[in-house]
C-alpha cells in the first residue's frame, strides 16, 4: 500500500503516483502490455513537470530564451561553483570552480534540446552534466593520460521502456518531498557529498565526524528515501 | 544476475562523482551487468538533482563561505554574451563523434561492457599479457590513475592462485568466467573488495578461464624498475598460509 503524499489518496498499485499523474487508472492493469505502457507514456508527456526548472529548460531549448537561461544560471551557478571548489591546481580553487561553472552552463545551453523531462528532472540532468564535466576537468587539469572520459563511466540512461521513465518520474517526485523531510544532520552530509563534491572521508575530515558516523548518516538518509519510493 | 554488489556508499560516491575514474570504472562495469544497482544509481542521481535544485538554505553549516560561492558579475555577463554568440554551434561537435564511435560493432570474441571499449579496443586477446606463474596472467590498462593499479587478471580454467594478501585495497569485478574463494563463487558482474589483511585463494571454475578487472590502491611505491621486472606481482604478497 502506497500513500500518495500529494493527494492523500491510497492506491493499491506501486504505480499510483505516476498513474494518477498521467490520469490513467492502473488499478485494473496489474500486468502491463507493451501497448498499454506506450499509451500511458504518451499521455504522461502532456502533463506539467514536477519541478520548476524543467519548464524553464524546455523554454531555453525551444526559444533560445536568454532570460530563462539567466534565471537558471542564477540558481545553479553558485551550486556548481561549490561543487567545483574541490578542484585543485596551480590556480585558486575559486578560479577553477568558475571555469567549471562556465563549462557546465554552456553545455546546458547547447544541449538543452537533449533534455528529456520524462527521464529526469532538470536538476538531475544538470547535476549529471556537472558531475561529468568535473571529472573531465580533473582529468585534463592533472594531465591524466587515458582515453577514458566521464561519458564512458556514466552512460546516459538509455532505457527506452516507457515504464522506466514513468517509474523515474515517480522517484523524482518522491525524492523531492523526501529530501525536505530528512533530519538536518543527514541533509547536511548529503549536501557535502553532492554539492560540495566531497567523498565520505573528506566529509569526515571537514566536519570532524568519524567516518562511521558519516557513513551511517548516508545509509540512514538513503534508506529513509527508499521507504518513501 | 550478479550476487555481489557495491554497497550504498560506493554507489553514492559513484553517483556524486567522488570516486577516482578507475574506481568509477569498476562500478560502471558492475552496472552493465546489474539492473538492480542501475536502478539505485538512478535514484542516487535524482537525489543529487534534488540537492542541486532546492533553494540554498540560509542556516547551512558549511566550510564554504557564501562570499566565495558568489558568482561575479563579470562571469555572469560573460556567460550571457557567450550564449548570444551566433557562432556557437547548436550541437557540440564532440557529441556527434561520440555517437558514431559507440556504434561500431565489436569483433571481439568476448562481449565486454561498453565502458571498457576505449581501454580494450581490440579485445582482451590483443592485450599485453604477462604471466604471473602458471595459472594467472595480468594485462595493465591505461586508466590514468596514478594512485592505483588498474589491470585485467586472467586465471586459466581450473587455475589456482596461491594464497595472497594485498598491500592496498583491491576492487575486483568479474568480466567473464567465474572464480571462487572461501567467501563464495563470483560470476560475471560480481563486485568484490579485499582489504589489506584479507588473504584469499582464488580458483577459476573448470569449464572456462576467468577474466576480472581489478583496481588496487597502491600506497606502497615500487622501489625501482628492477623490482618491478623481478616481480610484477610485487603489489601482492604471498600470505603465510
Amino acid at each position: 500500500m502506497i500513500k500518495n503524499k500529494d493527494t492523500g489518496e491510497n492506491d493499491d498499485t506501486n504505480l499510483s503516483l505516476g498513474a494518477n499523474a498521467a490520469g490513467v487508472n492502473m488499478r485494473s492493469a496489474p500486468s502491463l502490455s507493451k501497448q498499454k505502457q506506450t499509451r500511458m507514456h504518451s499521455t504522461y508527456t502532456d502533463k506539467p513537470s514536477i519541478d520548476e526548472w524543467s519548464p524553464l529548460l524546455k523554454i531555453i531549448a525551444r526559444d533560445r530564451d536568454r532570460k530563462a537561461f539567466a534565471r537558471l544560471f542564477d540558481h545553479f551557478a553558485p551550486k556548481i561553483k561549490s561543487y567545483g571548489m574541490m578542484l585543485k591546481s596551480q590556480h585558486t580553487s575559486a578560479q577553477m570552480a568558475e571555469e567549471l561553472v562556465q563549462d557546465v552552463m554552456i553545455k546546458v545551453w547547447l544541449k538543452a534540446h537533449c533534455f528529456d523531462s520524462e527521464k529526469a528532472s532538470a536538476g538531475t540532468w544538470i547535476f549529471t552534466i556537472a558531475r561529468n564535466c568535473r571529472t573531465d576537468f580533473i582529468r585534463k587539469a592533472n594531465r591524466i593520460n587515458t582515453s577514458l572520459t566521464a561519458d564512458d563511466l556514466w552512460p546516459m540512461a538509455e532505457e527506452e521502456e516507457p515504464f522506466t521513465s514513468l517509474h523515474q518520474r515517480r522517484i523524482e517526485k518522491n525524492i523531492h518531498s523526501a529530501v525536505a523531510q530528512l533530519p538536518a544532520e543527514q541533509a547536511d552530509v548529503l549536501k557535502r557529498i553532492y554539492i560540495e563534491g566531497k567523498s565520505h572521508s573528506e566529509v569526515s575530515a571537514a566536519t570532524g565526524l568519524p567516518l562511521g558516523t558519516v557513513k551511517s548518516r548516508v545509509r540512514l538518509a538513503v534508506s529513509k528515501l527508499r521507504t518513501l519510493l | 544476475m550478479s550476487h555481489f554488489h557495491p554497497d550504498i556508499h560506493w554507489l553514492t560516491e559513484y553517483a556524486a562523482g567522488n570516486l577516482s575514474m578507475s574506481q568509477a570504472l569498476c562500478i560502471s562495469v558492475h552496472l552493465s551487468f546489474c539492473p538492480k544497482c542501475r536502478k539505485e544509481v538512478e535514484q542516487l542521481n535524482s537525489l543529487g538533482g534534488m540537492m542541486l535544485s532546492r533553494p540554498q538554505a540560509m542556516n547551512d553549516a558549511t566550510e564554504q563561505p557564501q562570499s566565495e560561492l558568489e558568482i561575479s558579475d563579470s562571469l555572469r555577463s560573460h556567460m550571457l554574451d557567450l550564449i548570444s554568440n551566433e557562432t556557437l554551434p547548436n550541437v557540440p561537435a564532440e557529441l556527434a563523434v561520440e555517437t558514431s564511435a559507440n556504434d561500431e560493432p565489436s569483433n571481439t570474441a568476448v562481449e565486454l561492457p561498453d565502458c571498457l571499449d576505449k581501454l580494450i579496443p581490440n579485445g582482451t586477446e590483443k592485450l599485453d599479457w604477462k604471466n604471473l606463474g602458471s595459472a594467472v596472467s595480468v594485462a595493465r590498462l591505461a586508466a590514468g590513475d596514478t594512485e592505483r593499479e588498474v589491470a585485467l587478471h586472467k586465471i586459466k580454467a581450473g587455475g589456482r592462485v596461491s594464497n595472497h594478501d594485498h598491500k592496498g585495497r583491491e576492487v575486483t569485478v568479474v568480466l567473464t568466467g567465474s572464480f571462487s574463494d572461501q567467501e563464495g563463487q563470483y560470476l560475471p558482474g560480481d563486485f568484490l573488495i579485499k582489504e589489506p589483511g584479507q588473504a584469499h585463494r582464488p580458483i577459476a571454475s573448470e569449464d572456462a578461464e576467468c577474466i576480472c578487472l581489478s583496481v588496487l590502491d597502491a600506497p606502497v611505491k615500487f622501489t625501482g624498475p628492477i623490482a618491478r621486472l623481478i616481480n610484477p606481482f610485487l603489489r601482492i604478497r604471498t600470505a603465510a598460509s
